[in-house]
């Protein structure tokens, strides 16, 4: 297992404490720990692609980063409204 | 050399990330808790990206990761501001600031 491979797994405890936030608090508070969940998903994305060595897997990140900020501007619409 | 310090930048990587996941959880507003976004966008994937550069020198999956490094930053200025501004305005009822938030003229 080589470097890159080796901290995206160490990437992802990070995740935990977003999927406290999403189970436990607030409506706002779940919206947060979404955005940083995807924040940090993106990075284990780009650190899989580099330990695979083929750049084209970096686009899977870059879709990610695009989608999660539709998604959560959406939820924050939303959120505003009192839904 | 250069590889014992892309080590060390992935694993500054690592640990940012996963401070600021803690230090969000231990925050108690809402909105203490979304300044803890800010580093991770702003710094981890331009740090990931000097490791690749370190490691394996300038090619498509650089340009790629700061293409994703700027997307992000751009998208998280928006994305802060919005949650803060839903988060005001479902704990005040509405996004004007208050009269006793208002800066005093002298």
């Amino acid at each position: 297992m080589n470097m890159w491979l080796t901290a995206a797994f160490a990437l992802l405890f990070a995740l935990i404490p977003c999927a406290i936030l999403v189970f436990r608090f607030s409506q706002i508070d779940r919206l947060i720990g979404l955005e940083m969940a995807g924040v940090v998903e993106t990075l284990v994305l780009a650190l899989l692609a580099q330990a695979s060595g083929n750049p084209i897997y970096y686009d899977l990140a870059l879709a990610l980063a695009l989608l999660m900020f539709g998604g959560s501007l959406v939820f924050v619409r939303f959120l505003e409204r009192w839904l | 050399m250069s590889a014992a310090f892309a080590h060390l930048l992935v694993w500054l990587v690592v640990a940012l990330t996963v401070f600021c996941s803690v230090a969000m959880l231990i925050m108690r507003t809402s909105l203490e808790r979304l300044h803890f976004t800010a580093p991770v966008v702003a710094l981890a994937p331009l740090l990931l990206a000097l490791a690749v550069i370190l490691t394996a020198g300038l090619g498509v999956g650089v340009a790629k990761l700061l293409f994703i490094t700027v997307l992000l930053v751009l998208t998280n200025a928006v994305l802060s501001h919005a949650t803060g501004r839903a988060a005001r305005i479902r704990r005040d009822q509405t996004w004007m600031p208050a009269t006793d938030d208002r800066v005093e003229e002298e």
